[in-house]
């Protein structure tokens, strides 16, 4: 080739658009979904990486502690040791303790109460306040409060706020509202991480004030510090070893704060969904992009043959059709992503104002648009490779004729001819079509049975799901009520709940953090002594029966049981968490035997036991309670006696709990049916694919079979055959693959709090085998109006 | 205007028969009017220019395309208002198919294609006879793409005759063969008619083959100028 030659390239161009405007419809579906992949892929990824630089932002601009110890009290000297720590640059100490909020006639009567003190008039080094309104306390009886908390409960500025420390209650002026690096998202501890939104108060209050409250003299009970970059563990172990005379309870480095943990988690969800959404837009559309740049390459079979009998190389058109795979891919990408940048504005806006956070940056991520239209370019490149190579390899004289062989070496299709002989010859035909381009049949079934994996994973986590909760709020738990008491032991306030018109049970309960260890392993988890005789905790025991709690035993939730590697009868040394030398309070049971709730990993024992052996000597940091079952209409009433009687500290209903739950099912629901409609999307895109493969691309030796006499009924029977073998062995696929992705899933989100049975009753593999055939009925009855309605006259001359 | 007939009853019986198909704004009308009788058991060949509507003819007799007006009855079934089973079941039954590109089903293998008619009519056993009688019993396995263009269309001859249909139709059945090949083709199709009552209507442009039919009819701009007997009528009458 020489001479006149560079006039091809723009002709060969103009036939990429003609084609593509020839796909007509297809193509502008191609581009839609696409659009929506890389719409899904950045709007979801950028909104995270806007998520991340604000939350940055509170850290950096809030002095967040690289890593911190919580004591039981400690001398203030300890602060400036703490100082000579190597990699540490500075450090603060500040003295903090939990007790109870009073708001009488706000939403929640009485809330879970922190008191921190801060330096009055002077911003903390460390850990400081990011004002959202108001100003930072310059008197004693100034304070600021946490926003999320104040506008749950509609505080407003000049607001009287009373706190409540071991019966002594102190009040205070709200002068301000403010977020907190350690508070952003306000969890209590790591092991109270489910608590209630607008149930625990953060207020910060001048350091005088709160020593003299908590009685504390010149002590403290906290030690924040900032240390050199990649020393944070380093540092906190020494920080530890400091502590540990003064009863540490615990310590982390900033990763592990609990509202930084908590946060990450959620945005790794965020950054999990949006590769995880993007990628089954883009599985589909490389599907339906190979399906149509396969048409038009069947349908160029002479064309092909033509250009290439002209002198047109194999490359040059290799290059045609993946440039036309990429055209259409990159057609929806670009303003998909376009689209993106604005949703993950909405997005992260949406986000960030669930936790009253007004600092969002949204800039335009060029490397998040760069890897959005490379991944396209995967896409259109995957579904394009294979139709493109197979037009490039096309032998002139054979594209010519108008029929393509079956590829597949001779061998195998011979070994096919003899294993379909026992078939009536009709039946030959479908079962062939499965053979004639292997490819295609693999990447079909790939997509079949990837729609049937994500249907089976997705119905799978939800019956799991709504069992654990099932499991959790109605066939465990028969409490109306649960009660905190703000005192030490039960006192006289069980008494008089027992009184309360509409109390049916009354039951003791106390609780409180521990460390396990056993001769092969350690574990903290939270012990809970409840009475022998109470009905309203009922958990089944590993293996079955009842779990009755008795003198010197404790029952372990089987996972954490696994880990400790020990069998019912084996001793285990149980600590409270905070014990130090100093304070070696603990003691020795033995193992009762196994629960396998999937909410809650809790220990149980007997209450006695409990109460005598381990919590009353750790008070306050053990917990006392009791549930209380009651007739239905006493319930309002009772919660507003109880929430104002001073030896109460929390009121949680039932209601409550569903509430609760509810809300966060809401997302769960949304995100369940998403799924379950890709999944259906895929299994279409990949069975209309093949199908429009044994169709509309069969179109002439279909209408011969018709003008040999075969009805439209059968010739579309025989078609559709070969739909439902593809739908079959596509389920054959998914649903192992999906029973195994369903269990591997819901392993990998299975805490020490949370273990969700894997549950797959046969009705969700009925119900994706029927979605499946389903989607092949629907697709194979367009598919006989077709056939019907075939100008046979034409078709059986159209070269294919 | 009919031909002396050796078989019984007739083949094709055509009144006033019009096929007009609507382009946008224009009507193009590919039959305006045909009369035509044609006596069964002939080979019939069907002459014209392109464009006369051969083709169309040939699609209304097989019941692949229906009339714009007219009568049309081949081999005693009246095929006006006809609904799609029936016609499906004349498609079976009464009419072959011989087309120009061959048509055969590409998976299946040159002997499958012919069971493939056979055991739709229930003559299972005759298939691998019929293979054999146009000389391809050693081809028999082959798959389409193996076998070279003459065998393809001896293959769908033999898928055409196995079900031995009142009416053969075979439009340019020669149309992507040599001269030579084609001309072999014919005979054999020639071959496998003449004992028994079967009538055969092929259409061609080849003149030469057109002296192998015992009727000729001409058609022009939609209508039949000629019917006329050709040679092999004449060979056909002679007395053993
Ligand atoms: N589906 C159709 N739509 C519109 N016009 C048609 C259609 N089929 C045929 N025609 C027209 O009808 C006329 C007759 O066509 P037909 O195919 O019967 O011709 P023919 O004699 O078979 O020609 P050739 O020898 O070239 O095959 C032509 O003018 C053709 O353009
Ligand atoms: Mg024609």
């Amino acid at each position: 080739m020489s001479g006149n030659v560079p006039p091809r390239v723009p002709m060969l161009a103009r036939k990429i658009v003609a084609d593509t405007r020839y796909l007509g419809r297809r193509a502008l579906g191609l581009v839609v979904l696409m659009g929506l992949g890389s719409m899904l892929f950045t709007g979801l990824y950028q909104s995270y990486q806007n998520l991340t630089t604000s939350y940055g932002y509170v850290y950096r601009v809030g002095r967040f502690a690289d890593a911190s110890v919580l004591v039981d009290s400690a001398p203030e000297g300890l602060v400036r040791a703490a100082e000579g720590i190597p990699h540490v640059l500075s450090a603060i100490g500040r003295p903090a303790r939990d007790g109870a909020i009073k708001q009488p006639g706000r939403p929640h009567e009485r809330a879970m109460g922190r008191f921190i003190g801060v330096p009055r008039g002077r911003r903390p080094k460390i850990n400081d306040l990011l004002l959202t309104e108001g100003r930072y306390i310059r008197g004693v009886d100034e304070a600021v409060l946490e926003q999320q908390f104040a506008q749950a409960n509609d505080y407003e500025l000049g607001d009287r706020i009373q706190g409540v420390y071991r019966a002594t209650e102190r009040e205070f002026t709200i002068v301000g509202f403010a977020t907190s690096p350690e508070y952003l998202y306000p969890v209590p501890s790591e092991e109270m991480s489910l608590a209630m939104p607008g149930t625990f108060g953060v207020l910060f209050i001048d350091d005088d004030r709160a020593r003299e409250w908590f009685g504390l003299g010149r002590r403290i009970t906290e030690i924040h510090c900032r240390t050199d970059p990649g020393h944070q563990r380093e540092v906190l172990a020494k920080l530890k070893g400091l502590a540990n005379p003064y009863g540490l309870q615990t310590g982390y480095i900033q990763d592990d704060q609990p509202s930084k943990k908590l946060l990450t988690m959620d945005q790794q969800g965020l950054a999990t969904l949006s590769v995880f959404f993007p990628v089954l837009f883009l599985g589909a559309s490389v599907l339906f992009l190979y399906s149509s740049l396969s048409r038009i390459v069947r349908m160029q079979l002479s064309v092909i043959g033509t250009l290439k009998a002209l002198g047109f190389g194999n490359r040059a058109l290799l290059a045609q059709y993946v440039a036309q795979g990429l055209l259409i891919s990159w057609a929806g990408a670009l303003p998909g992503a376009l689209l993106g940048h604005g949703l993950s504005i909405l997005l992260a806006e949406a986000y960030a104002d669930s936790l009253n956070l007004s600092i969002v940056k949204a800039p335009f991520h060029w490397d998040t648009l760069g890897a959005s239209l490379a991944l396209a370019g995967l896409t259109g490149l995957a579904g394009a490779l294979g139709p493109a190579r197979a037009a490039a390899r096309l032998r002139p004289a054979v594209a010519m004729r108008g029929d393509v062989e079956p590829d597949g070496p001779r061998g195998r299709r011979n070994r096919l001819m003899e294993a379909t002989r026992c078939l009536p010859v009709a039946y030959r035909i479908p079962v062939r079509g499965l053979f004639r381009r292997v490819s295609r049949t693999l990447l079909a079934v790939a997509g079949i049975s990837g729609g049937a994996t994500i249907t089976l994973t997705t119905l799978g986590m939800g019956v799991s799901t709504l069992d654990a909760i099932d499991e959790a709020l109605n066939r465990t738990r028969l409490v109306e009520l649960d009660v905190g008491y703000a005192t030490l032991g039960p006192g006289a306030i069980a008494t008089a709940i027992s009184g309360l018109p509409g109390t049916r049970a009354v039951s003791h309960t106390v609780s409180l953090p521990v460390r396990l260890r056993s001769a092969s392993g350690e574990g903290k988890v939270l012990l809970m002594g409840v009475e022998p005789g109470q009905d309203m905790l009922r958990i089944t025991a590993a293996g079955g029966g009842r779990m009755v709690p008795r003198k010197g035993q404790i029952w372990l939730p089987r996972r954490l049981g696994e880990r400790l590697a020990v069998d019912p009868g084996d001793p285990l040394r149980v600590q409270w968490t905070g014990a130090s030398r100093r304070r070696p309070d603990g003691r020795t049971l033995r193992v009762a035997g196994f629960i396998d709730l999937a909410i809650g990993g809790v220990a149980y024992g007997h209450y006695e036991d409990i109460r005598r052996g381990l919590a009353d000597r750790v008070y306050p940091y053990s917990s006392y309670g009791s549930m209380v079952d009651c007739v239905p209409g006493a319930v309002s009433p009772l919660r507003h006696r109880l929430e104002r009687s001073d030896d109460v500290a929390i009121v949680y209903t039932r209601r409550d709990f569903q509430q609760q739950v509810n809300q966060q099912m809401g997302i769960f629901y949304i995100f369940m049916a998403v799924l379950l409609g890709f999944g259906a999307v895929l299994s279409g895109c990949a069975i209309q694919s093949v199908a429009s493969v044994s169709l509309l691309e069969r179109t002439r030796e279909l209408a011969t079979l018709r003008s040999l006499g075969f009805s439209a009924r059968a010739t579309a029977g025989l078609a559709a055959l070969e739909l439902y073998a593809l739908a079959a062995l596509g389920l054959v696929v998914g649903l192992p693959i999906g029973a195994h992705l369903n269990a591997l899933y819901i392993q990998s989100y299975s805490t020490d709090t949370m273990t969700f049975h894997p549950l797959l009753p046969p009705w969700t593999y009925v119900t994706t085998a029927a979605l499946v055939f389903g989607l092949v009925a629907w697709v194979s009855r367009a598919g006989r109006r077709y056939l019907r309605d075939l100008d046979l006259a034409q078709a059986t001359k159209i070269r294919e | 205007m009919s031909a002396p007939g050796t078989a019984t009853g007739s083949a094709l019986t055509a009144r006033g028969l019009w096929k007009r198909y609507a382009m946008g704004d224009v009507v193009v009308e590919a039959l305006r009017g045909v009369h035509l009788d044609l006596p069964a058991g002939r080979f019939v060949v069907l002459l014209g220019p392109s464009g006369s509507g051969k083709t169309t003819l040939l699609n209304l007799a097989g019941g692949l395309d229906v009339p714009s007006e007219g009568s049309l009855c081949v081999c005693g079934h009246e095929l006006h208002g006809m609904n799609e089973a029936q016609l499906t079941e004349f498609r079976r039954t009464t009419v072959g198919f011989v087309f120009q590109l061959f048509n055969l089903v590409p998976t299946l293998t040159a002997l499958e294609n012919v069971r493939l008619v056979a055991q739709l009519v229930g003559r299972d056993d005759y298939a691998r006879t019929v293979l054999e009688a146009v000389g391809l019993a050693g081809q028999a396995h082959h798959l389409p793409s193996q076998l070279s263009g003459g065998e393809q269309q001896r293959v769908a001859i033999a898928r055409a005759l196995v079900k031995q249909p009142r009416l053969l139709l075979a439009d340019e059945p020669t149309g992507a063969l040599d001269a030579e090949t084609g001309r072999r083709v014919i005979s054999l199709l020639w071959e496998q008619t003449r004992e028994s009552d079967m009538t055969v209507l092929m259409v061609t442009h080849n003149e030469d083959l057109a002296g192998m039919g015992d009727l000729v009819v001409r058609l022009r701009s939609g209508e039949v100028v000629e019917v006329s007997d050709g040679p092999a009528a004449r060979l056909r009458e002679a007395p053993p």
